[in-house]
């Protein structure tokens, strides 16, 4: 089967952009469906090595995000879900092909996890070897984005990027604000679209927002800041330098603000004639899971009928390799 | 004080370190004035306090005096103050600080006495906790709660913590041999020549003159209660003990104490009952915060807002929502407030960013705006012609969405006012550094309106407060009171010692410690 991404997003509608260094969002809006509750409700352990439990114990659905990664403080072994999944109200529900990210932490997680989404370089990986039942499946990865970053490679330690780098990435949940009515984000780093997310609910989006924005896309803006010349993204445009009253100045921010806004819908209506190839993963409770391919993005979506109430697609190496130095970055993609 | 005292003062930091130093000290103003060990939008608590401290202990390495009278600034935080007094109790007076050691004696106590009841006994637990117990400590720890005009209503309700710190002060063997002599029951008369010393060297001599006669027999019964006795005569703290068995004595306590009593020994009676009785024994802070809970119990507690500052105020409308009557008090705080401006305008223009960040987080919710309010409603009134708002010119706007301060700054600038303020946390994304971008330009077209940034929350990352553009200077501040932190910051950068000069002018109206030379 195909679709294309217009009607994974259809009912969504496009907010003001925000634009902070080499990131922009584009916040998506939509009606809210609340008849699912916010991931951080979800309690979490894993019963082995490479297998997770979920408990919905809410009396409404649950959406499990693709490469949500589940950290604890205590002595377990942090792990990764590389799908997303759905749970009816107070059921439970087993994964097998979960990864670990903490490679020599044993131990397991009793229910005392704090979601993130994983880091961007490595969500590629996670979802294509969704269906591998081996633990350490991700610890080549982990080691070679640490590597990339600066780090000691560490093995499959998630925690050398994250405690390394916790500043940097604060800033970017600083530096991005929610706004009201959104489910959902464009994110465009280097004048590239990177991800598009849509969530059921306002809600949701804003349980999921700081994870998403701060581990997830916030990793790949700081490889990008470790190696990239320009001074602005692609998509900000700069306002002229020769500009003599007040008058003339209000005028050129218009026009840059114009000018930014037909530049960003370029790059945005683009993509939304990708073709995607589409596997159904899952059904369940009246709601089909598919996994979406192109040659520029990756993905997953939840559907009932036509009707999309989840989506999280992300570039592939080749769409954010389209500049030489992200190169050996995405290296360790498969 | 005069340039030439001040010179002479800081005689032993090199002229050349001046850039330096006043750069180390316009952090430390940022951080007196909007530090707090809370959490905030964006930053987790810990990352906060290590970025506190490390500005509090860079600049007292500089010179400690010139450290403690910044703290005896006016609009600076208690947890500022705590921090201060721990380093300066901590580490011996060696001689070298623009202060004397009397002066900083004074300033001690000053520092302590500004402080409410609750965060003064605080200060004094950490004192205990970190085993702060030098001779200058206990004195000030004993000076402070024996003078305390309302310690008998305190012990009921800070038992606790008031033990904790009197025995921290007189240690654990005195404490106890104090405990012995006050439990022997009768007047002072009775006690042995012995014991009369020991009563001398542990409470009277640290009183201020003429609350010996008075009130001494009062004074011993409640430091015995305090150290533990239940056997006791005066009518509140009886109350105390006999509230354990008889409801009816609730009524003579504090309400949260009252609470606490019912929620243990009496669960068959509600809180609502318990609220209607001691409503009337509400403090004046107790009154605007309980509001909601009385509202809820269908209590009327009454509180009058004129007794709060127009932060709190607008904290306190968020919540509960406006009335006229709260309108017509914030009005009335602003027009004095702007009184107190160093520099009056005809015009102004406001921009207030009501982004979602403005909103805070956790125990500060609603905080930044509502002291957005406060510094607008204070701008407005100073204009001696007019003002023009924009962005938060609703009597209370929502924070929401994204920051979008550049079009309204070229908006403000067109109105030609006398000064530009932008009432912002700093964080800009529609997009980053446009506001930088436009003022550039107006500066570069020839435009010199002075602009200036008033920023309401501490950001970790930026140890201090985060700029929007290089050309506007930026203020921390916690309300209408700490815009003078602000101006004195401007001076310290651009002139170091008039900016002592006046910081120490203005530090001198709260709390004269420089009266003269050499004063001990």
């Amino acid at each position: 089967m195909a679709t294309k991404l217009n009607e994974v997003l259809r009912g969504c509608r496009a907010g003001r952009v925000q634009s902070v260094g080499l990131m922009q969002v584009i916040p998506l809006l939509a009606e809210s469906d609340n008849r699912f509750s916010k991931p951080s409700a979800l309690v979490v352990k894993t019963s082995n090595y490479g297998t997770l439990v979920f408990e919905n114990k809410e009396t409404s659905m649950q959406i499990v995000p693709r490469d949500s990664g589940y950290l604890t403080k205590s002595g377990s072994q942090d792990h990764g879900m590389p799908t997303t999944r759905i749970l009816e109200s107070e059921r439970n529900l087993t994964y097998d092909g979960a990864a670990c990210i903490e490679e020599s932490q044993g131990g397991y997680i009793e229910g005392d996890a704090n979601i993130i989404i994983l880091p961007f370089p490595l969500r590629e990986a996670s979802l294509v070897t969704r269906d591998v039942n081996s633990y350490n499946k991700l610890w080549k990865y982990i080691g070679a984005f640490n590597k990339a970053m600066g780090l000691p490679s560490g093995g499959g330690h998630i925690n050398i990027f994250l405690r390394e780098y916790e500043k940097q990435l604060a800033r970017f949940v600083a530096e991005f604000e929610p706004v009201p009515g959104q489910v959902g984000a464009i994110v465009i780093i280097g004048g590239r679209i990177v991800g598009v997310e849509r969530t059921p609910s306002h809600e949701y989006w804003l349980d999921i927002w700081e994870p998403m924005i701060r581990e997830c896309y916030g990793s790949l803006v700081l490889y990008f800041e470790r190696n990239m010349k320009d001074t602005l993204p692609r998509l900000r445009k700069p306002l002229a330098e020769d500009i003599i009253s007040l008058n003339d100045l209000a005028t050129d921010l218009r026009d840059v603000e114009e000018l930014e806004l037909v530049e960003t819908s370029n790059v945005v209506n683009a993509l939304m004639e990708e073709e995607f190839t589409t596997e159904v993963d899952e059904e369940r409770a009246g709601f089909t899971i598919e996994t979406l391919m192109s040659t520029q993005f990756v993905g997953q979506t939840i559907r009932e009928e036509l009707n999309v109430v989840y989506a999280s697609i992300t570039a592939t190496k080749d769409q954010v390799h389209r500049d030489p130095i992200t190169t050996e970055l995405f290296q360790m993609t498969p | 004080m005069e340039l030439e005292v001040i010179k002479d003062r800081l005689a032993h930091i090199p002229s050349s370190d001046y850039p330096a130093v006043g750069k180390s000290f316009v952090h430390l103003l940022d951080t007196l004035a909007t530090g707090a060990p809370r959490g905030s939008f964006y930053n987790k608590q810990a990352e906060i306090v290590k970025a506190i401290w490390d500005v509090h202990e860079t600049t007292f390495n500089i010179d400690r005096g010139l450290y403690g009278i910044m703290l005896a600034f006016p609009g600076v935080m208690d947890y500022s103050k705590q921090i201060g007094m721990d380093l300066l109790l901590d580490n011996p007076f060696n001689g070298v600080s623009f202060l004397t050691v009397g002066q900083e004696k004074k300033l001690l106590q000053h520092l302590i006495d500004s402080m409410p009841i609750t965060r003064q006994l605080k200060t004094f637990g950490r004192f205990a906790d970190a085993r702060i117990n030098n001779s200058r400590t206990r004195k000030l720890i004993l000076r402070s709660i024996l003078n305390d005009k309302e310690l008998v209503w305190h012990a009921v309700k800070y038992r606790g913590k008031l033990r904790k710190a009197l025995v921290h002060a007189w240690g654990q063997r005195m404490s106890s041999i104090l405990q012995s002599i006050l439990n022997k029951w009768g007047e002072r008369e009775s006690l042995t020549s012995k014991e009369m010393n020991i009563i001398y060297s542990t409470i009277d001599r640290h009183l201020v003159d003429g609350m010996i006669v008075q009130t001494t027999n009062e004074l011993l019964e409640t430091i015995r209660f305090i150290l533990g006795s239940d056997v006791v005569e005066n009518p509140i703290l009886k109350a105390y003990i006999d509230a354990n068995e008889d409801p009816e004595k609730l009524s003579a306590l504090p309400p949260e104490v009252a609470e606490g009593k019912r929620s243990v020994f009496h669960k068959d009676i509600s809180p609502a009952d318990v609220l209607k009785k001691t409503a009337k024994k509400a403090t004046v802070g107790q009154k605007i915060s309980m509001q909601k809970a009385a509202k809820k119990a269908g209590v009327e507690m009454e509180f009058d807002p004129s007794k709060y500052d127009a932060v709190r105020l607008y904290v306190y409308a968020y919540e509960m929502g406006m009335t006229d009557e709260i309108k017509d008090v914030l009005k009335v705080k602003a027009q004095e407030a702007a009184e107190k401006l160093p520099i009056a305008w005809d015009n102004v223009s406001i921009i207030v960013d009501n982004s979602k960040s403005m909103e805070g987080h956790g125990t500060q919710k609603m905080r930044p705006i509502a002291v957005a309010m406060a510094m607008r409603d204070m701008l407005m009134a100073s204009a001696k012609e007019g003002s023009k708002v924009f962005g938060g010119h609703h009597e209370l706007p929502i924070p929401v969405g994204d920051t979008s301060i550049a079009s309204a700054v070229i908006n403000a600038a067109l109105m030609e006012p006398d000064a530009i303020f932008i009432i912002t946390d700093g964080y800009e994304n529609a997009p980053a550094g446009r506001t930088a971008e436009v003022i550039d330009r107006m500066r570069k077209m020839g435009n010199d309106t002075p602009i200036m940034q008033l920023t309401p929350v501490f950001s970790a990352e930026a140890y201090g407060t985060r700029e929007l553009s290089e050309y506007v200077p930026v203020m921390p501040v916690k309300g209408p009171e700490s815009l003078g932190i602000g101006m004195v910051k401007t001076m310290l950068e651009v002139d170091f010692e008039r900016g002592i000069q006046a910081l120490a002018n203005v530090t001198n109206r709260s709390v004269p410690l420089l009266e003269a030379p050499g004063e001990v």
